[in-house]
């Protein structure tokens, strides 16, 4: 994992190796989740991870009428803050809704940047097994936040959960195809980390 | 239920609804289109149409009632959702009853969403398979040997090979020239063999190029190549349980040859981009108006695929060479277009079916078709004339002799008879309404000669 960085925060030495994705906790977030999540993005996406210090969660995206925060909201927030090729991965202890749908567990820009993930409603069987729906569903939305949509191989992590039992259902792998699709777009995405566009 | 790419059109006045909306169903493997009003809507849809319409029923101007009339006037079998805030049931019942397939409450229930959807994918995969069988029920309509008109001799020996090899597993292939009507044949074999239940998977080798015929025949997995954007099933899969019946095989590259030729043999292959196997179960029907082996000779088609395909040649003469079916193929394509263009339409004039019976067929059974069509459109009276096919090339002349003497005549119409026959003497004479005897006599004057 990498040090924590934060673009407020002087920008790292030359010779450090920029991580491809920042985990932001929004609100309070246990640290043992944000190391979980960041393992096993790293492991099973090639995703190297900086956590960032927590951070409140944006307060004007908050839906008073639902009593959620509004997850698409949210993602445009983190996406004008942390500006840059570099992904981001809010994680959030909030209920989260977006303007069509009463609740998501998790929202994301497909082909965008960033994502959100709330443990709100992964409670109820344990810490385990709440872990194991968190790490699932990051994992979930990082995927389409790199491109890819919803799988029909039934032995996929991007199968389309419709619930949290659905999720418990889900294998925490990839197929073969989307597994050689995150390969191929991690690999875009280090080159375009490493070696950014010349804007001279 | 996959929703297979349905084309989707989004259309509420709120961006932040359209947006989310918009991209929850395109993570989902929807073809989505935002429009932010009624009006915008019927511009779009003006130029192309959609599987299914998500419609806000308030918005100002034209409100989404007022749009499903104009959606459904244009596309009856278009399925529409539309959005309801909650507290306006009775608008979105109102809806129904103008056709909407369903409603929805906002903000939705992502399960509710989600089943709404696949309700509806389900709903156009079960129309779309209709019109599939209703489709296959007319081709098998048409594809029983009563569909393939002809009483010629040549046709005759062609419907009994066909008759024996249709209940065997061999390989069959079938020669002859562009439109004669090789697909209709192997149609035929496929409804007279036990596999008549399983499909029948036709692929024409020669109008692809040799990346899209792969994919075609292999099919491939998602991500395979730029494009894949998901997994296909490619014909050999399609065909199993049936026949694959592969036109203009004469076309294929030499690689695409091995590739063939390895499944005919592991009777297994895999998808482009994929590592499992899959087993296959066809019948190989192939077709070609090529010299095939005349291709061999010049090392552009490999022997032994050759002899994998070609175990039963069955080889259909061209149009020209079988003049007497020219006049019961006329007869049906008439009696066809005649019903199909609604115009009663008697028959053919003595002197159009003359102009008919002299002319080459270079298009074979396909140009008489083209043609009887045409003749029907122009057709002004209850029957068809030399006028109706003027625009056929020298139908204005008698015949395309020439300028000849009777002798010359004699001697051109006697060739031709013989040609037609495969120098089957006795044929000839009975073509030619004279004996046997007359014939080789007169062979014999012209110094007529078996090439």
């Amino acid at each position: 994992m990498m040090p924590s960085t934060d673009p407020e925060m002087p920008p790292p030495e030359d010779d450090a190796v920029a991580a491809l994705v920042r985990l932001i906790p929004l609100g309070p977030v246990d640290e043992l989740s944000c190391q979980v999540v960041a393992g096993n993005l790293q492991a099973l996406m090639d995703l190297t991870v900086d956590i960032l210090p927590p951070r409140p969660v944006f307060p004007d995206a908050f839906m008073e009428a639902r009593r959620q925060f509004d997850a698409v909201k949210i993602i445009k927030h983190l996406a004008e803050r942390f500006p840059g090729p570099t992904l981001g991965l809010g994680l959030t202890g909030s209920d989260l809704g977006t303007p069509v749908l009463t609740y998501v567990l998790g929202e994301s820009q497909l082909g965008g940047r960033m994502a959100v993930v709330s443990t709100y409603r992964l409670t109820g069987a344990g810490a385990q097994r709440k872990l194991e729906r968190l790490v699932k569903i990051s994992l979930h939305e990082m995927a389409h936040v790199l491109g890819l949509g919803h799988c029909w191989q039934p032995q996929c992590l991007m199968r389309s959960p419709r619930n949290v039992a659905q999720v418990d259902e889900l294998p925490l792998a990839f197929c073969d195809t989307c597994r050689y699709e995150i390969g191929r777009r991690v690999r875009n995405l280090f080159h375009q980390i490493q070696s950014p566009p010349d804007r001279s | 239920m996959t929703p297979s790419g349905l084309a989707t059109l989004v259309v509420d006045d709120e961006e932040a609804i359209r947006e989310s909306l918009a991209a929850w169903l395109t993570k989902d493997g929807y073809r989505v289109e935002t429009a932010d009003s009624g009006e915008s809507a019927l511009e779009i849809i003006a130029d192309r149409l959609f599987d299914v319409y998500l419609v806000d029923i308030k918005m100002p101007g034209m409100d989404g009632i007022e749009l499903l009339s104009h959606v459904k006037a244009r596309q009856p079998e278009a399925l529409t959702i539309v959005i309801t805030a909650h507290g306006s049931v009775e608008t979105a019942v109102e809806a129904m009853k103008r056709g909407a397939n369903d409603y929805i409450c906002k903000p939705f229930d992502p399960e509710e969403l989600s089943l709404i959807m696949e309700r509806l994918a389900a709903t156009k995969a079960l129309r779309d398979e209709n019109v599939s069988l209703r489709e296959q029920l007319m081709e098998r309509h048409d594809a029983g040997l009563d569909g393939i008109v002809a009483q010629s001799e040549a046709m005759q020996a062609v419907f009994a090979t066909m008759e024996e090899v249709a209940p065997t597993m061999t390989p069959v292939l079938i020669q002859g020239e562009t439109g004669v009507g090789k697909e209709l044949v192997a149609r035929v074999i496929h409804h007279a063999s036990e596999r008549s239940a399983g499909p029948f998977v036709a692929l024409n080798c020669g109008a692809q190029s040799e990346s899209l015929l792969e994919s075609e025949l292999f099919g491939h997995e998602r991500g395979a190549f730029t494009g894949a954007v998901r997994a296909r099933r490619g014909r050999l899969e399609m065909a199993t349980g049936g026949t694959l019946f592969l036109d203009e095989i004469g076309d294929i590259s030499a690689q695409m040859q091995v590739s063939l030729l390895r499944v005919l043999e592991e009777k297994r292959f895999q998808r482009l981009g994929g590592t499992q196997w899959i087993d296959t179960d066809f019948r190989l029907l192939s077709a070609t108006h090529r010299d095939l082996p005349g291709l061999i000779r010049q090392g552009r088609f490999r022997e032994d695929f050759f002899y994998r395909i070609n175990v039963i040649r069955i080889e259909i003469p061209p149009l020209r060479h079988r003049l007497e079916d020219v006049a019961p193929l006329a007869d049906h394509f008439l009696e066809r277009y005649s019903r199909e263009t609604g115009k009663r339409i008697l028959g053919l004039t003595q002197r159009a079916m003359g102009i008919l019976t002299a002319y080459h067929w270079p298009g074979n059974v396909r140009e008489l078709r083209n043609v009887m069509e045409r003749a029907v459109v122009l057709a002004k009276g209850q029957m068809i004339g030399a006028e109706e096919l003027s625009f056929l090339e020298g139908a204005n002349e008698p015949c395309h002799l020439g300028p000849m003497s009777l002798r010359e005549m004699e001697i051109a119409h006697i060739q031709a008879a013989l040609d037609t026959c495969a120098w089957n003497v006795s044929r000839a004479a009975r073509q030619l309404g004279i004996d046997r005897a007359t014939l080789t006599r007169k062979m014999k004057r012209y110094r007529l000669q078996r090439p």
